[in-house]
């Protein structure tokens, strides 16, 4: 494996022969929680993971930046390492990501996966509770609002389960209050992608973990329904981060949506 | 004038014996863009302005990470930290946006509100798109010739051509740093929409907006004077955006006959 830098971007490239894979990881996580998916895939394909700006190794001085900027950063990625053909897995905050870049630079990909996200912006009321969020925080009450977020982030199961919870919470506790903060406000700033969906005719694989209650499987058959070349895998016993709450299940559906396209 | 520190935020307060009468200013301007009011009103009311956070002499001490939410929130700080019972408040643009923020989440702290071309809807997604690039530009160029662009869409075209007008508002704009644009650029794209909560204000309100305005052209105005009971529509001729400014005298009267009314 290589470490790489580009820009403020952290970038692991695992080599690997084959087509060309790289994960997008989820709000407040980094690029360490598709460690499955990496030991998984790394041998059958080139396997890509970053941090985004600001989260993980991609330490920033300055926090201001948007969706936009996330987007331009994938795409920034992908040309850097002169990447032909991208398969590129999101899952929630990475699918916005990548929802983005393909309205962007559809041509720079040959497939996209969404798990656990939607192409829907953020409502009023969504926008409101992000940023008493940020208040939460900037009040020293990092660890309340944590807390109540993982509790909604998975299965009851896995939020009960000490060993899952110590391998989550190590890598959230790496990410800083600003950078947490700022991440949620990128968020806040995005827009629809729904309406340029149609026009998206590679291969898309759409994932919803069954008890995923942030973006629950309704908004996965949403976007199964208007991406042209679509389909729709729900994961058994997982919440949001289906990943790595059911990484077998993730993992086998992923492969055999790469073997099918390719 | 006392100035007074309400956590990072400067105020200033001219300490008039009237009913209190804040100003919250507009993007990317500061305290000072309502020099010609606080010339009129600090006689007869309690005028008290402030920077917004991280403009001006105001500081943000988490890096530059904030909301709308943030700004309307500090607009009620700053009326509990001087203890003020009620207020009339008086927002242009950004502050128009921070004004209705701050009066839909604690009403009864406000006797009135007066909104200067400004608009109730949040940003739709191409205009957050285009703000999304305006910050990235900023953090990446610095503000550059981002005062001379701006000016020349702010502004009606005859006072833009005024050059002691131009250089007043280009000097204030100056004061701010591209950290702290880019950081209101981000609270304004994270605004959200007020107009199904305007319908049930029951305050008196005053709307005004320049004849030039291409920012929040009338339409806007005309859509919150519908949605506001309570509400007085005034157009200010021969102005842009930027109507206190660009047309102090008329801006003044309105805003006068409309605090005399309600009084």
């Amino acid at each position: 494996m290589k470490n790489l830098k580009i820009g403020k971007l952290s970038l692991n490239d695992f080599g690997g022969e084959g087509k060309n894979l790289i994960f997008v990881h989820a709000f407040p996580m980094s690029s360490k929680m598709w460690e499955p998916q990496v030991n998984y895939f790394k041998d059958k394909f080139r396997v890509i993971t970053y941090d985004v700006r600001g989260l993980g190794e991609s330490k920033v001085e300055e926090y201001q930046y948007t969706m936009e900027t996330y987007a331009e950063d994938l795409i920034s990625v992908i040309k850097e390492l002169k990447l032909e053909k991208v398969n590129a897995v999101g899952l929630s905050m990475g699918g916005y990501i990548i929802l983005r870049a393909i309205v962007k630079q559809p041509e720079l990909f040959a497939s996209i996966t969404l798990a656990d996200t939607r192409a829907e912006r953020d409502t009023d009321a969504g926008i409101i509770s992000r940023s008493a969020a940020i208040d939460m925080i900037k009040s020293g009450k990092r660890n309340e609002f944590l807390e109540q977020f993982t509790k909604n982030l998975v299965a009851p199961a896995n939020y009960e389960n000490p060993e899952f919870r110590r391998n989550l919470d190590k890598i959230i506790s790496e990410n800083s209050d600003e950078s947490i903060c700022a991440a949620m406000i990128a968020l806040a700033t995005r827009t629809s992608t729904l309406e340029h969906l149609p026009e998206f005719n590679k291969p898309a694989l759409v994932i919803a973990g069954e008890y995923d209650v942030l973006t629950p499987p309704p908004m996965a058959e949403v976007m199964k329904s208007v991406l042209p070349d679509s389909r729709l895998e729900i994961i058994p016993n997982s919440g949001h981060l289906s990943n790595m709450e059911e990484p077998e299940k993730f993992n086998e559906v992923l492969l055999k949506f790469l073997n099918e396209i390719n | 004038m006392k100035e007074i520190k309400s956590g990072d935020i400067t105020v200033f307060d001219y300490e008039g014996s009237g009913s209190p009468l804040l100003f919250v200013h507009a993007f990317p301007m500061n305290n000072k863009m309502w020099n010609a009011q606080v010339s009129e009103f600090k006689s007869k009311y309690r005028v008290i302005t402030y920077d917004i956070r991280g403009f001006g002499r105001s500081k943000d001490s988490f890096k530059n990470i904030y909301t709308m939410e943030t700004f309307a929130n500090d607009v009620l700080e700053i009326i509990g930290k001087l203890e003020l019972k009620t207020v009339n408040i008086c927002g242009l643009s950004m502050g128009g946006y921070i004004v209705q923020r701050a009066v839909l989440k604690a009403t009864e702290k406000f006797s009135s509100m007066i909104l200067a071309d400004s608009k109730a809807e949040r940003d739709d997604d191409k205009g957050m798109i285009s703000r999304s690039r305006f910050i990235d530009r900023l953090m990446k160029e610095g503000i550059g010739n981002f005062p001379d662009e701006f000016m020349k869409r702010l502004l009606y075209e005859k006072k833009y051509q005024n050059p002691g007008l131009y250089k007043l508002i280009k000097d204030v704009i100056n004061e701010q740093s591209a950290k702290a644009l880019a950081g209101a650029s981000i609270a304004m794209a994270t605004r959200t929409s007020t107009t199904e909560q305007l319908k049930g204000l029951e305050l008196p309100v005053l709307l005004m907006v320049g004849e030039q305005d291409t920012f929040s052209p009338l339409p806007n105005t005309e859509r919150m004077h519908n949605l506001i009971k309570n509400s007085v529509m005034k157009i200010i001729p021969e102005s842009g955006h930027l109507t206190p400014i660009e047309n102090p005298i008329i801006f003044n009267k309105y805003l006068s006959e409309f605090l005399s009314q309600i009084s």
